[in-house]
């Protein structure tokens, strides 16, 4: 019985990956000396790395990732707008709020990253495909489209996002929209915030539309728009 | 992971200044992540004293509710205003009483004795324990962040002008760094003869 | 075995993530607050205009797997202007809310006036409450939509399950907030007139029905005015071309 206990009380995670004996088996067939990988000093590192960051499989884990964001990258007639939040929260506390998550691969090519298991978009214009966008995640989806939005806060970034998107767009229309939908994402989502990364890829490469805070932003749209009617500026 | 006390969110602060003495919330009223209102104001006035009440909202106002029946009834039979010292005892047996099904709220009083002339902060914890103090006071799901902020800007004797100047940045800082408070905040800053109600508006992010 | 006792201090819906079984550090009893995954999918949405409040409910009735029924009332009219739309546990919503129109019918009745709606949403908030920490509780989300009887001012309240109140020039509930604040945030004016409050409506029902991966069967909408609550018609046959 107490043996049956025991099989069925371990957590799931400890049968994953790869036992020590064909870890040491992978180690000793590599190549040697250079290309080697340094393993920590651990008997099963993805066990082991579940055990400590894992919210889902283990709620008391010491490490909590960020989760937290938001990404959205569209396609259009001038080309791709890339814009993302810059918040990164270790549970509710805010580690950052200066991240860039727009990553600059090369002069044509861009990347955005969401934390944990959340996915990354790439953006860029090459030869052979044009304006091409594609949203990537950690089980290996590989999705080509017109629209994404990644993170916590994407909901609420598509519903500002698919009101007004055509394909049609000018550019600094669309650039607006892009800056507007981060705006209204950072406003609802606790995890999301700080900074508007902003970025539009053309023919000729990616041109970086400012880090901007989002503060002054979204004073400037209320008080000069009328939007945000759900917010008191001033007391009855 | 999360606990009763950071579903909603939200953040509260009590300063005793010279002859005067502030309390200031946050307004957000959140589901985890999500803001579901702007415009939720955790400072409650009976009287003039103030109490301020943080953690699960719908909590924050059946306690507001339940001490507001309780100072009214106490105002009708004893025919005065209640002292912040009576309400911090009325706050902590009312929490008492539901020692083994608490309420999940971090009340915080600020107020002057209008005998004494004297200002009052106290804290309790959620089954009613007083948190007397002579400094400040601090609750909510940034109150780390507060403890931080009260112990680098607060000073002895300040005047209510520079008392309103430090409660306010100490409650904005430190709401800054917590992703489950914030979104604007009201303060109020208690003389014997006058109480100022002003609206911070914080970071909407 | 697992003793039957044995919780973590809190489960989360494995649909929406909130919190379903609240359990104390100090009580020796636990306080269950379990919100049924399907609620988060019904979709209730409210908007205050200039002289008006707008209530749509989704049509389906859900349970389980199946639509019960495409043609659903999730709401029910209080007095002359408050009208209440819920979504939640089967079973616990049409309960409630008939409850809480008996009373406000009562009240009517005996007093010869009507409960203001900010008067009446403090009412369903104690009574909800209350229930929150009895044996068996409601499991019902809220939006109280009304006009003031006296000053004519529109007025919209959403409650939700834990019976926390907050007044609000626009709402939703379920995964429809997670889609629709963000565009009523953009797109919503204090003083709108009722047309314009259809057009946002349409925005949030366009969104919903291009992103929500389940079909709500359309929505159902009220309005209240100060002349008393009607049904308006909406068109709901269009189909939405995603992006």
């Amino acid at each position: 019985m107490d043996t049956l206990v025991a099989q069925y009380s371990r957590p799931l995670f400890e049968n994953e990956g790869s036992s020590q004996e064909e870890q040491l088996e992978l180690i000793q067939t590599l190549p040697p000396l250079s290309l080697k990988f340094a393993l920590p000093p651990i008997a099963q590192p993805s066990a082991f790395l579940r055990a400590t960051t894992d919210d889902h499989s283990n709620p008391d884990c010491p490490i909590k990732i960020a989760h937290g964001t938001t990404t959205l990258a569209f396609r259009f007639k001038g080309g791709i707008i890339v814009a993302t939040d810059s918040r990164a929260t270790a549970g509710n506390w805010i580690a950052s709020q200066t991240v860039k998550k727009v990553i600059e691969i090369n002069n044509c090519l861009l990347g955005t990253m969401a934390g944990g298991a959340a996915g990354t978009m790439c953006a860029g214009v090459t030869p052979q495909e044009g304006p091409a966008l594609y949203y990537i995640d950690s089980d290996g989806t590989r999705l080509a489209g017109n629209l994404f939005c990644v993170g916590s806060g994407q909901t609420f970034a598509y519903g500002v996002l698919d009101a007004e998107y055509s394909y049609d767009l000018e550019d600094e229309a669309a650039l607006e929209l892009g800056r507007r939908s981060i705006l209204a994402a950072t406003h609802r989502d606790a995890y999301s915030g700080g900074f508007i990364n902003l970025y539009h890829v053309k023919e000729d490469g990616w041109v970086k539309h400012g880090f901007s805070d989002t503060n002054p932003i979204f004073w400037k749209t209320k008080l000069d728009k009328g939007e945000f009617s759900n917010v008191t500026s001033e007391l009855d | 992971m999360s606990s009763p006390f950071s579903i909603n969110g939200g953040a509260c602060v009590a300063m005793v200044g010279k002859d005067c003495v502030a309390i200031a919330c946050d307004l957000r009223l959140g589901l985890q992540s999500l803001t579901v209102s702007n415009n939720f104001p955790k400072i409650f006035p009976y009287g003039d004293v103030y109490l301020g009440l943080t953690g699960l909202a719908t909590d924050v106002a059946t306690v507001s509710d339940l001490l507001r029946y309780k100072v009214n009834l106490y105002r009708l039979r004893e025919e005065r205003a209640i002292s912040p010292q009576t309400l911090a005892n009325l706050v902590s047996s009312s929490l008492y009483e539901r020692r083994f099904g608490p309420f999940f709220v971090s009340p915080v009083i600020a107020g002057i004795n209008h005998t004494t002339g004297k200002p009052f902060i106290c804290g309790f914890d959620s089954i009613g324990c007083i948190d007397f103090a002579k400094d400040f006071i601090v609750s909510g799901t940034a109150s780390d962040q507060l403890f931080g902020t009260c112990e680098g800007l607060w000073e002895p004797d300040l005047a209510p002008e520079d008392l309103f100047e430090t409660i306010s940045q100490a409650l904005l800082n430190a709401v800054d760094r917590d992703a489950l408070s914030g979104w604007g905040a009201h303060v109020y800053i208690i003389e014997k003869d006058k109480v100022t109600k002003r609206l911070l508006k914080g970071r909407q992010d | 075995m697992l003793e039957a006792r044995e919780f973590p201090p809190i489960f989360l819906c494995p649909v929406c993530k909130a919190p379903q079984l609240i359990t104390s550090k100090y009580a020796s009893t636990f306080l269950f607050i379990y919100q049924p995954p399907k609620s988060c999918q019904e979709v209730l949405l409210g908007i205050t205009g200039k002289d008006f409040t707008l209530i749509a409910a989704s049509k389906a009735a859900m349970r389980g797997a199946t639509i019960l029924k495409a043609s659903d009332d999730k709401t029910r009219q209080l007095n002359k202007h408050t009208l209440m739309a819920f979504s939640g546990e089967a079973g616990d919503t049409v309960q409630f809310a008939e409850y809480i129109q008996a009373n406000a019918q009562l009240y009517s009745m005996r007093n010869e006036a009507d409960l203001s709606p900010s008067a009446m949403a403090n009412f369903v908030r104690r009574e909800l409450a209350s229930s929150l920490r009895s044996r068996k509780p409601y499991m019902v989300n809220l939006l109280l939509g009304g006009v003031d009887p006296i000053t004519d001012k529109p007025s919209l309240h959403w409650l939700d399950y834990l019976a926390a109140l907050a007044p609000v020039p626009y709402a939703a509930h379920g995964y429809a907030q997670y889609y629709c604040l963000s565009i009523l945030d953009k797109h919503h004016q204090p003083d709108i007139d009722l047309e314009r409050g259809l057009e946002l409506l349409r925005l949030c029902t366009d969104e919903l029905k291009r992103r929500l991966p389940i079909d709500f069967k359309g929505v159902l909408v009220k309005v209240v005015t100060k002349d008393g609550i009607r049904e308006i018609d909406y068109d709901d046959s269009k189909q939405v071309q995603s992006a």
